[in-house]
């Protein structure tokens, strides 16, 4: 990346935060709220919102860490940093990671495409569809995924909206709106903690925020906070809304609580009928983003390591990583394995990687302001 | 260039396999039998339930698209497979066989269960139904004492398919006395719910249609009883799903319609013993009366009478439950959002049931009075 | 037979160069100079003849083409050579430079061009008194006759004070240019490489004996189209004039409509052999001077023999000439071309194509007609809204039969998917089928009704709609659903303004219905991302294509899908990066300083908003 001749386009504040966005919500919001309900009852209420609290707090953490060298990637400056041995150990923990995301999101949403819509599909097909669109998607360089991303999450967002205010009408119990008015602790915790899925993904910014223009960084920053809010709003309107539907004691037992709740809204008098599924459907948008964001990712944390430059590399590296999740996804026989991988490892290596990175960089960065400063005068931005 | 020839070799490829591995799910929606009504009924078998699949015929499905309704009304517009087994995945597969098609299950509208359907048969049937992933869980559940193949040949001439017929009436909310209709995700959602339990609307065949009327109630799985049509009205205006209520006041030789309005429970716990409070709050249209002109004091006098006499249908309906011990207004489920602690305490929310000291607040207002002054 | 075998035997070189290729000196004053080099040509050319002649079973006729061709080529090079003589100071003239001499330039022209008929070259007298020989030639057909006549020949021929002329040559043209012709338009050149160019687009040449620069005489009169009414990008309300093929005429047009001094024409020439006049047309102090030159640039790298439509320039211009997508709007509407130079966008006219090209062009520019802006925002938002729809239409609705009747019946309501089972009852082929059938019968029918003559076009469009659609249904092949389907279809794509758009659709369209075959409306959902990304990876001189949806650009969204009041399209389109982005100021509310105007002015505000 630190090419200078190979001139990378660099992307806005809005695209960042549009980016940064669709690299987290994807993964959970298909166990939504389950995680949060089972463990927390009704209270549940309360872990989403302390996830959200607690994803402010890491992302703002995230973007000192940016702010320490802002115009490589961790990946990059991370060796320089903190030593050989240490900095490629995080480099190559970020590659698997990010890899097990994209392995994990996809073969989730095809599960339930393939439960839903496609029963005698074979869920490779499902998911190597996804993945090559995914990998389209990313192939055409930063700027024009953001552009996509841009582009396409506003008819979802719009769509979702809609859906939103019609799966109104399906509330039954306007009791259940209320917050409970007790506080549990330790099963507010552990449903946070397993509802943390919804939010793991953002450490993106280590690798996109170079890629920002660099005076739009801080407005960069405002916007993901913003995209965070309105994550978080949207998230408590549908949490609500699941809840008074299903009540707390068959939402549970649901395996995608908020498909079984859009699956259920039927539209009267419009010519699909079904319009909560269509918008199911339409959320392989927002898979496919996260999908490709991560490959996006991927490909250049794979370059810093190895040390490739250009667009070629950059392409490979795409490819390489878009085989592995393919095939990663092939392995994984059925949606319990999902689920098990992701509350037991994604969660807590996700949670891990938000607090240690941080810290880690934040305290070396403060003994070795010299290096530092080094790092922050020899490299060009990439663009 | 290189673009271009690496995307164009992926999507060759993935064009190959889509070609090669066949049609998957693409198969044309003439070429399955759609299944728009089911039934589940005990069986001679000992051991073993029926489940009777519906389907329009061809011909029937062809004069439904050309809009000639009275076309064909000699031959028979479905027909029904009926297989049969322990649990429903043997039902449907000996159904399969019996027909040419795939018996495809998307777009069912109604499930008719037997009043006589053993519990045992109902809860497997329906855990089968909770996981049919292809099966949207928007279907009418409708309860039936009359043989199911009696009821589901039954015709009207008001549409074609009875699975039509029900779909149309329960999507309608002012189409009924009461809005009766229950999903299939409802049922589930009150199966899995502690402290409720179910009501199913319940059909009769008629001359020309059905008569939906009353509900049947049911402690988990188990029917219990069906209401009679009075009793179901107060069913329906104690869980606010009344719309077309009505009474007769004798005392005023006068009548109120369109009894509807809102229902709300309050459950509370003194010294170990649950209260549970229906406030009701309706409203009516003032129908007839004896005198040409009524007067202030006598429209008073009417809202407390009808108050009065639908409180104490209610309370009847309520003994009735109690009696029987069902909750289908969930005062138990009330109870468990409203005081979980206490809801907990109840080792087995039936036995508790019955001894809940029970209140009904109603207030009608006549909020219409018609053209004659 | 063979008229060579005889001169084989007699060939001597000094009676060839008397007999052979040369012609009689028609001038005949002075005796052809010595001429080493032509010599030794010639000499080599007959020895390669004979050469020839001794081959056995050469084509005759071919050797006698290229014995013509050698003739032709000697005279040229004599020409040439005559004027290549030293001048007074003995330095050679230069090939390309006028050598002021008439009988040469007369020898050079009537061996070269002058060879064609359309060519005319008049030898003739100026003045009376003194005569002073002069040469005019011109290109008979693209010129005025009547300008040539009476405006200069006439006049030069009854011209009194010729002893003018006579005292000093070389300003000989200057004399005529300033109080002879009366052509408004000339100039004065000295190469023959430039006046051949001049000649042969229908100037007027004057050369004068004894001055070394020709006079330019623009005489220029094509056979030209009127200006008629566009055929293509119709318009209800709009002004109703169409470019020609003339360039001239196309940047009156433009020229009409942008009278400040700011609009410039840039002229390149491309084409070895067409030398087609190319014009790049912006606003000084608007148009980015990066695009300019980055669109002169692009220009410069053409090299075709021919140019004979601006549409083949497009792939110079497009930075993705690969894709599918048109990324260079052309339009033959003159209004449409000079709102996008006053946009700061950068024309291209090409002489000899009606159709102007305008560049940047995003994916918007090809939804936007001039109707848009003669109309009020509510009509105009309404009618893109309609493009919108019938792209949607055009695209997605055979694909989404194809998923609903196949793939996803569950999503519509039952009655629905009753009466399309009941339409395919009894058809024994698949949906995806049904639209291949149909769509062949369509894109036939469109393709026939284009190339018929008028009258039959019209017909057969509607017979065969009508008798194909009723005939097809009939004979159970397709159902009659998918007649409405496929008719809705066809219209649909040609909603958009711009013919050139509906193509990519006609063809990605194909790509959709077999992502719905195979997936339903997941494959749907998976196909427009991938048009999606595609459209959003493009950009041509910078911009992106999908701007400003990707990026989102607030600016231009208030003219995208929806056309907001004009009033609050007070900045040019941020895409562009013009040099001055304001090109409209709000207007004021401050009041004025006669109470009773501002009155009127309140009014005016009151009744406006």
């Amino acid at each position: 990346m630190a090419n200078l001749t190979d001139r990378l386009p660099r992307i806005s504040a809005v695209q960042f935060a549009t980016m940064v966005t669709a690299g987290y919500v994807a993964l959970g919001v298909f166990y939504f709220p389950r995680e949060a309900v089972t463990a927390a009852g009704r209270e549940g209420l309360w872990c989403i919102l302390l996830d959200g609290v607690v994803s402010f707090g890491l992302m703002h953490l995230m973007f000192r860490v940016n702010r320490i060298v802002p115009n490589e990637t961790l990946g990059s400056f991370g060796p320089k940093l903190f030593g050989k041995p240490l900095g490629y150990l995080i480099a190559v923990f970020t590659i698997a990671y990010h890899m097990m995301l994209a392995v994990s999101a996809a073969v989730l949403f095809s599960f339930v495409l393939g439960n839903i819509f496609l029963p005698n599909t074979p869920i490779w097909a499902i998911d190597g569809a996804l993945t090559v669109v995914s990998l389209y998607m990313a192939w055409g360089g930063t700027a024009a995924l953001a552009r996509t991303l841009e582009a396409s999450y506003t008819p979802v967002a719009f769509l979702t909206l809609l859906t939103g205010f019609l799966t109104v009408t399906l509330i039954r119990h306007p009791l259940l709106l209320l917050p409970p008015d007790h506080f549990t602790v330790l099963p507010i915790l552990k449903g946070a903690f397993r509802e943390y899925i919804m939010f793991i993904g953002f450490q993106l910014t280590v690798t996109l925020y170079p890629f920002v223009r660099n005076e739009q960084r801080r407005q960069a920053e405002h916007y993901t906070y913003i995209g965070l809010a309105v994550i978080v709003g949207i998230m408590l309107i549908c949490y609500e809304v699941t809840m008074s539907t299903f009540g707390p004691d068959f939402l549970p037992s649901l395996r995608w609580p908020i498909v079984s709740l859009l699956r259920i809204l039927a539209l009267k008098g419009f010519f699909i009928d079904k319009f909560g599924m269509l918008v199911v459907a339409l959320w392989t948008i927002v898979v496919a983003a996260f999908v490709s964001v991560r490959l996006w990712g991927l490909a250049h944390d794979i370059a810093a390591v190895l040390h490739l430059d250009g667009t070629k590399s950059y392409q490979g590296s795409l490819l390489a990583s878009a085989t592995i999740v393919v095939t990663g996804a092939i392995l994984i026989p059925n949606a319990k394995i999902t689920d098990l991988i992701n509350e037991n490892y994604l969660v807590g290596l996700g949670l891990g990687y938000l607090t240690v990175i941080p810290f880690l960089t934040i305290t070396v960065a403060t003994f070795r302001k010299q290096r530092v400063q080094e790092l922050r005068t020899k490299e060009e931005p990439p663009g | 260039m290189m673009k271009v020839d690496v995307v164009g070799r992926v999507f060759v490829a993935l064009g190959l396999l889509v070609v090669l591995t066949g049609c998957w799910d693409n198969r044309p929606i003439n070429s399955r039998d759609m299944v728009l009504a089911m039934g589940l009924a005990p069986d001679h078998h000992p051991g073993a339930f029926s489940t009777v699949f519906q389907a329009p015929t061809p011909s029937a499905v062809s004069a439904g698209s050309s809009g000639s309704s009275s076309g064909g009304s000699s031959k028979k517009d479905t027909f029904d497979v009926v297989g049969s087994g322990p649990d429903l995945s043997e039902t449907f597969n000996e159904a399969q066989a019996q027909v040419s098609k795939d018996l495809y299950l998307g777009q069912m509208q109604l499930i008719v269960l037997s009043t006589r359907l053993q519990p045992m048969y109902f809860k497997r049937a329906f855990d089968g139904l909770g996981r049919i992933a292809t099966l949207a869980k928007t279907p009418f559940v409708i309860a039936s004492p009359t043989p199911l193949i009696k009821l589901l040949h039954h015709t009207s001439p008001q549409d074609r398919f009875p699975s039509l017929y029900f779909s149309t009436l329960f999507s309608c909310h002012t189409c009924q006395t009461d809005a009766f209709g229950v999903r299939l995700w409802q049922v589930l959602v009150r199966l899995a719910t502690p402290g409720v339990d179910i009501f199913l609307p319940v059909a009769t065949p008629l001359k020309d249609g059905y008569l939906v009327d009353s509900v049947a109630l049911y402690r988990h799985f188990q029917y219990v009883t069906t209401l009679t049509p009075r009793q179901s009205m107060a069913f329906g205006i104690l869980d606010a799903i009344s719309h077309k209520g009505s009474i007769f006041l004798p005392h005023y030789n006068a009548s109120l319609r369109a009894i509807a309005g809102s229902s709300a429970l309050t459950t509370h716990l003194r010294h170990g013993q649950v209260d549970a409070t229906f406030t009701i709050k309706l409203t009516s249209t003032l129908e007839g009366i004896g005198s040409v002109t009524e007067t202030a004091a006598q429209i008073a006098g009417m809202s407390d009478r009808a108050s009065a006499t639908i409180a104490a249908s209610c309370l009847n309906l309520l003994q009735v439950t109690q009696k029987d011990d069902v909750d289908p207004l969930g005062v138990g489920r009330t109870l468990s959002w409203q005081n979980p602690r206490a809801f907990d305490h109840f080792r087995h929310w039936h036995q508790e049931y019955p001894h809940v000291h029970m209140r009904v607040h109603v207030s009608v207002t006549i909020n219409k009075m018609g053209d004659v002054k | 037979m063979w008229p060579f075998h005889r001169k084989k035997s007699t060939l001597r070189p000094d009676y060839d160069a008397h007999r052979g290729p040369e012609i009689p000196d028609q001038l005949g004053d002075t005796p052809p100079p010595v001429r080493d080099d032509a010599a030794k040509l010639m000499d080599n050319l007959r020895t390669a003849q004979n050469l020839l002649e001794d081959v056995s079973g050469v084509d005759i006729a071919l050797v006698e083409d290229l014995i013509t061709e050698t003739k032709t080529f000697s005279k040229r090079l004599e020409a040439f050579v005559d004027e290549l003589q030293p001048q007074a100071n003995g330095l050679p003239i230069p090939l390309d430079v006028v050598s002021g001499s008439v009988e040469a330039a007369y020898d050079r022209l009537k061996n070269t061009v002058g060879q064609s008929p359309d060519i005319i070259i008049r030898r003739f007298l100026i003045g009376r008194h003194h005569p002073i020989p002069a040469l005019l030639t011109f290109e008979d057909g693209l010129t005025d006759n009547q300008m040539i006549d009476q405006d200069t020949l006439y006049l030069l021929q009854r011209y009194q004070s010729t002893d003018d002329l006579a005292k000093d040559p070389k300003v000989a043209h200057q004399i005529i240019h300033d109080s002879v012709t009366s052509i408004g338009h000339a100039t004065v050149e000295k190469q023959w490489s430039k006046i051949l160019v001049d000649l042969m687009g229908g100037n007027t040449l004057l050369f004068i004996d004894g001055c070394p620069e020709v006079l330019v005489l623009d005489t220029v009169k094509y056979p030209a189209r009127a200006i008629s009414a566009p055929t293509t990008e119709r318009a209800v309300k709009g002004p109703q004039e169409a470019f020609n093929e003339v360039i001239l005429t196309q940047m009156n047009l433009i020229r009409r409509r942008m009278k400040g001094p700011a609009l410039h024409f840039d002229t390149v020439n491309v084409g070895e052999l067409s030398q087609t006049a190319v014009v790049i047309a912006h606003v000084e102090g608007v148009t980015n001077p990066e695009l300019v030159m980055a669109v002169k640039r692009r220009l410069a790298t053409v090299q075709i023999a021919n140019l004979e439509y601006s549409h083949t320039l497009n792939r110079a211009l497009s930075t993705h000439p690969n894709s599918l997508f048109p990324q260079v709007r052309s339009s033959e509407r003159a209004d449409l071309i000079s709102r996008d130079i006053a946009q700061g966008k950068v024309a291209i006219l090409v002489d000899n194509t009606p159709y102007a090209l305008a560049v940047p062009a995003t994916f918007m520019d090809f939804y936007q007609t001039t109707d848009d802006y003669t109309s009020g925002f509510w009509e105009a938002g309404l009618e893109r809204m309609v493009r919108l729809i019938g792209l949607f239409v055009g695209l997605l609705l055979p694909p989404l039969y194809v998923a609903f009747s196949s793939v996803d019946p569950e999503l519509l309501p039952t009655k629905l998917v009753i009466t399309i089972a009941g339409s395919r009852v009894g058809i024994p082929f698949p949906p995806i089928f049904e639209v291949l059938i149909m769509w062949i019968i369509i894109e036939i029918l469109r393709e026939a009704s284009i190339r018929l003559p008028k009258g039959l076009s019209t017909t057969l469009g509607t017979v065969g709609a009508i008798v194909v659609g009723t005939a097809v249904v009939k004979a159970a092949i397709v159902s009659d659903i998918m007649i409405v389907i496929i008719t809705l279809t066809a219209l649909g794509l040609f909603t958009s303004p711009v013919y050139e758009m509906a193509t990519p659709w006609r063809i990605l369209f194909w790509f959709v219905v077999a992502a719905s075959y195979a997936f339903g409306i997941y494959g749907i959902i998976l196909a427009m991302l991938v048009i999606l990304a595609h459209l959003a990876s493009l950009e041509n001189f910078g911009v992106p294509y999908l701007s400003p949806f990707g990026p989102i650009r607030l600016r231009d969204l208030k003219d995208s899908w929806l056309r907001f009041p004009g009033a609050s399209l007070n900045k040019r389109p941020a895409y562009l990066r013009t040099v001055h982005p304001t090109q409209r100021v709000p207007h004021s509310d401050l009041p004025m300083p006669n109470p009773q105007l501002y009155q009127t002015q309140q009014e005016r505000f009151d009744d406006e908003s």
